[in-house]
């Protein structure tokens, strides 16, 4: 099995934070499918800058509030 | 299960399906003769009407099951990540894909029967399908 990306997220923390967001509404915000929430969220998959902004976007706060980098 | 997972292991059982009963059906009529069967178009578009009838049923039923869970369809197709392990798998499938069919190329240079050449590049459009897929669904598990 590949090594997990050293990238950290906070994304789940804040979809609870945001009124229990569910995946598939920040999936639709993001414009991306629910798996793809999923597999970030379990740090199986790190996103796209893009989206990594969008995401940061939807909750209002700095792209290093919702993403850092392991042992940091 | 990602719907587009769903779908290339639709399409890897297709030719699965589709690749089995072409190689049973040489095999068979090669052993009723007792030579290796010439290529022939019967046989040949049966694998391939197979392989589409098992893909499209498969994908229609997966699609009706997909919406009547409330599991809704990505509007716009693939995601980014869809689209960066299918492209993956493609470039795994064309890297087996061209070993396999110069592999064919030297079995016609060997044996001079094209026949053999002919059956190895169905083997090889078969065996690449498969890994694509394969290598789709495991790429959908992972992590990168």
């Amino acid at each position: 099995m590949a090594k997990r990306p050293p990238i950290t997220n906070r994304v789940r923390e804040l979809r609870e934070v945001h009124g229990q967001m569910s995946q598939s509404v920040l999936a639709k915000e993001i414009g991306v499918t629910r798996q793809t929430v999923i597999a970030i969220e379990q740090g199986k998959y790190s996103p796209s800058l893009e989206s990594a902004f969008r995401i940061a976007r939807v909750f209002g706060v700095g792209l290093e509030d919702v993403f850092g980098w392991e042992g940091d | 299960m990602a719907v587009w997972e769903k779908n290339s292991i639709i399409f890897g059982l297709g030719s699965l399906i589709g690749g089995l009963l072409y190689f049973s059906i040489v095999a068979w009529q090669s052993m009723v003769t007792g030579a290796l069967v010439a290529p022939n178009f019967g046989i040949w578009i049966s694998y391939i009407v197979l392989q589409l009838c098992v893909s499209f049923f498969g994908a229609w039923l997966m699609t009706k099951h997909a919406k009547a869970a409330g599991e809704a369809l990505p509007d716009k197709g693939e995601d980014e990540r869809d689209q960066l392990i299918r492209m993956r798998a493609e470039g795994m499938q064309g890297h087996i894909m061209s070993g396999l069919v110069f592999l064919a190329m030297a079995l016609w240079f060997i044996h001079g029967n094209s026949a053999i050449m002919f059956h190895s590049l169905v083997g090889a459009l078969v065996l690449s399908e498969i890994a694509r897929a394969a290598w789709q669904v495991f790429n959908y598990n992972r992590a990168y």
